[in-house]
């Protein structure tokens, strides 16, 4: 199917573009295109104990459904579900308020406002694994620095436990390393489309004698809707994708286990450290299975973007 | 804090907020808030930095300034013996605490053969000493014979034999007291003599109770005296020390080259690795998507805005779903614990294609047709006009995935199974903190090899970051 417009599209000019296009296409091929059918084809089988290690992925057995079946009904995998979305919450809402917080003080032509936006940006580039693992010191029980603040505010039980071993304060905690990590990516942002409102729209509220607060929930936040809209998505694929952060903050341990509705979960598994446990297990079949259930979750959210941003533009 | 205004209106009402003194107040509250956002901000950095230069083993020790005076723990109040060697390996110095005895004697076995034994005779009010030598051999053994009966292993002394004699090592220059006998108290009805042995040349000082300080004198090589009244009160040793002796009692910087010089876990090699990893990866991913965008901007193919479509579509899925296919496909190829492994899954960035189009298409069509009119090929345009036009947002893309494979530690972590040769600083620091954990200024060193080289990348090159973030959102 040629496409018609102006001339008909020669093979010369095929051959042409080939070269061009080769080396992307065809890294993206093996290593983007063909994985995800691939991971269709694992997703429907197994590794046995009679599996070849040496070739694990080719004496797998067929299951057809059953890995999706089997997840579907593990309790593990949905907690890990509804921990990934609390972990979603925990970081969107505090992060979207950090950062225009911080976009509406640095949005003026003060000295030094240049440095502090750079310093706040900052840590954006940091490995999150890295980062991690500096506030798994800063958070050491008996020891670390939050410990003694709050030995120094009273809280001598917290204090002993460790914030990280509570089972109600991991993903809080985890949440605030990143929302502090993370304030800058947002505040750029939000400086940009602060710069695009148009100047004549805060006079014309002035006029009407519109208060700071006013003018910030009347007109500011609105004219802000996509970036906080396209932060949240940013915060959802975040929370989806979310794994060094996991790993780093609870050693590797996904956290202090709990007991609900008589299953032992673990306080801060959330999908992604889930889907790397059950891999690193090589249950390859159970964790390909695993991957495409959060990848209809992304595609939910993608179109939930696309029907609430779309209208606006 | 009026959020976005920034234009006082023609003439301003008489609002408050609005005079000066207000103005100035404000805009402190504002600079206030920043700098203490920015602290809190910058706390891991700020935490990595002061615990990877502290001395080891003070992690949790929150002591941040040096201190020149130094106050030893409430002393005991105690006459134990006082033994030393001069520091020539060959004179001995003893002192024992005795009022009310009528004899003390040193009972020595230093040269391994039969016991000597040294009177000792009455100084002060009770206090028995003796100087004697030269000693030969490695090591002088003892006890004190007191009454000419009564035998007395030294209490204070560090290392006994099996005999109950106190062992001290005699060596050349090196002035040695046994155990805990470097410092004694000898009271005398209201008066108190405080003894000290330490290294020569050094300002003590003793107090007492909470006001009285008394300087102890050096009366001899190394050996401190002072005299005060006694009034029960409780003693501590007070030493004012050299600026450098407190801060080097704080702060060092071996541990950067104890872990770049660590077999086992070397980081400089770690460095290496990651830095060959994300250059390479930028180096590549900046070169195939320069090509593709040129193509996919500029040139006409089958299909060519289906494709394009299909590439975008591909962004909404999250990195977790190759997990395992591209596992499985690295381990096919042989790929495990290799750069390979590491670079060229990840080199296909579609993000980095859409970048580098937009960027493109922006150039005049005229130009490509002009060149195209000279004869010039398609290499010699991409060559000429591509690249050096694009060279700026190639720069933006370059850093954004370096900085991207810098800190890629799942794929790095899943890729590495346990090969020094390849392994990445992410994967090492973790390897080192498995097996060191309680070494946290290590582990902060460490840190440093990976979080510094990024901070100074990006606050040098600052523009091309921004740049990147507001052409769109950054996919890992």
């Amino acid at each position: 199917m040629a496409r018609t417009h102006r001339e008909r599209i020669s093979l010369r000019e095929d051959m042409a573009a080939l070269p061009f296009l080769l080396p992307f296409l065809a890294v993206f091929v093996v290593f983007i295109g063909y994985p995800l059918f691939y991971s269709l084809w694992i997703s429907l089988h197994r590794t046995t104990i009679y599996s070849d290690f040496y070739d694990l992925f080719g004496t797998m057995d067929f299951v057809g459904l059953r890995n999706y079946a089997d997840a579907l009904t593990d309790p593990v995998f949905l907690w890990s579900v509804l921990l990934t979305f609390v972990y979603g919450a925990l970081i969107i809402l505090p992060g979207i308020v950090l950062s225009l917080t911080l976009a509406l003080l640095l949005n003026r032509r003060r000295p030094g406002f240049g440095i502090m936006r750079s310093g706040f940006f900052l840590p954006n580039v940091f490995d999150i694994y890295v980062v991690g693992v500096i506030w798994l010191l800063i958070f050491n029980p008996k020891a670390g620095l939050i410990t003694r603040v709050l030995e120094f505010v009273g809280a001598t039980r917290l204090a002993e436990l460790g914030v990280l071993n509570h089972p109600l304060l991991v993903l809080p905690a985890i949440a605030l390393v990143m929302v502090l990590k993370n304030a800058g990516f947002g505040m750029i942002l939000f400086l940009t489309s602060l710069n695009n409102i148009s100047e004549s729209i805060f006079e014309a509220a002035e006029v009407d004698g519109a208060s700071w607060w006013q003018k910030l929930v009347h007109v500011t936040i609105p004219m802000l809707r996509p970036t906080i809209l396209f932060l949240s998505i940013m915060g959802l694929v975040g929370a989806l994708n979310a794994f060094a952060e996991i790993y780093a903050l609870t050693d590797d341990t996904g956290g202090t286990s709990i007991s609900v509705a008589d299953q032992t979960l673990q306080s801060g598994r959330i999908s992604g450290y889930h889907l790397y446990k059950v891999f690193s297990e090589s249950m390859y079949g159970e964790a390909a299975a695993i991957s495409f259930l959060l990848l209809t979750i992304a595609i939910g959210i993608a179109f939930l973007n696309f029907k609430v941003l779309s209208p606006k533009d | 804090m009026n959020g976005a205004h920034k234009l006082e209106p023609p003439s301003p009402p008489p609002r408050p907020g609005s005079s000066p003194a207000l103005q100035a107040l404000r805009d402190a509250a504002i600079y206030g808030t920043l700098v203490a956002m920015l602290l809190f901000v910058m706390l891991p950095l700020v935490w990595m930095l002061v615990t990877a230069f502290k001395v080891r083993g003070t992690a949790f020790r929150f002591e941040f300034l040096p201190k020149q005076t130094v106050l030893a723990p409430p002393a005991e109040d105690r006459a134990l013996p006082v033994v030393s060697v001069d520091g020539s390996g060959a004179w001995v110095h003893v002192e024992l605490d005795r009022p009310g005895a009528t004899s003390v004697a040193v009972v020595e076995r230093s040269n391994a053969g039969d016991p000597v034994v040294r009177e000792l005779r009455l100084a002060l009010g009770g206090l028995w000493t003796g100087t004697f030598g030269p000693i030969a051999g490695e090591t002088f053994a003892y006890q004190f014979l007191v009454n000419g009966e009564e035998s007395l292993p030294d209490p204070a002394a560090a290392d006994h034999d099996a005999e109950g004699f106190a062992v001290l090592a005699l060596e050349r220059g090196v002035v040695a007291h046994a155990g805990e006998s470097r410092l004694s108290f000898h009271r005398r009805g209201d008066r108190l003599t405080v003894r000290l042995l330490d290294e020569p040349g050094r300002a003590w000082s003793v107090r007492v109770g909470e006001a009285t300080r008394v300087p102890l004198l050096e009366k001899q090589h190394g050996v401190y005296e002072a005299e005060t009244t006694d009034a029960g009160d409780t003693l501590r040793l007070a030493r004012r020390r050299p600026m450098g002796e407190a801060i080097a009692s704080l702060y060092t910087a071996e541990h950067f080259g104890i872990i770049l010089r660590n077999e086992e876990f070397n980081f400089g090699r770690y460095f290496m690795n990651s830095l060959i990893v994300a250059t390479s990866a930028a180096l590549l991913t900046v070169l195939i998507c320069t090509m593709a965008g040129y193509a996919f901007a500029a040139k006409r193919f089958h299909y060519r805005d289906q494709l394009f479509a299909v590439l975008l579509a591909s962004m909404l899925v999250p990195g977790m779903i190759y997990l395992v296919p591209q596992f499985s496909i690295t381990l096919k190829l042989g790929w495990l614990n290799s750069f390979q492994g590491m670079v060229v899954p990840h080199l296909a960035n579609v993000f980095g294609l859409f970048l580098l189009r937009q960027y493109v298409l922006q150039i005049p069509k005229d130009l490509f047709n002009a060149a195209e009119i000279d004869g010039a090929n398609n290499a010699q345009v991409f060559g000429t006009i591509v690249v050096p036009v694009c060279l700026p947002i190639m720069v933006t893309l370059f850093l954004l995935v370096f900085v991207g494979q810098w800190s890629n530690f799942l794929w790095q972590l899943i890729v590495n199974t346990g090969d020094p040769a390849t392994m990445t600083l992410p994967v090492g620091l973790q390897q080192f903190k498995g097996q060191n954990a309680t070494e946290w200024e290590r582990i902060m060193a460490g840190a440093c090899f990976s979080i510094l080289p990024i901070a100074v990348l990006f606050l040098s090159l600052q523009k091309y970051f921004m740049r990147g973030l507001t052409a769109g959102a950054v996919k890992e």
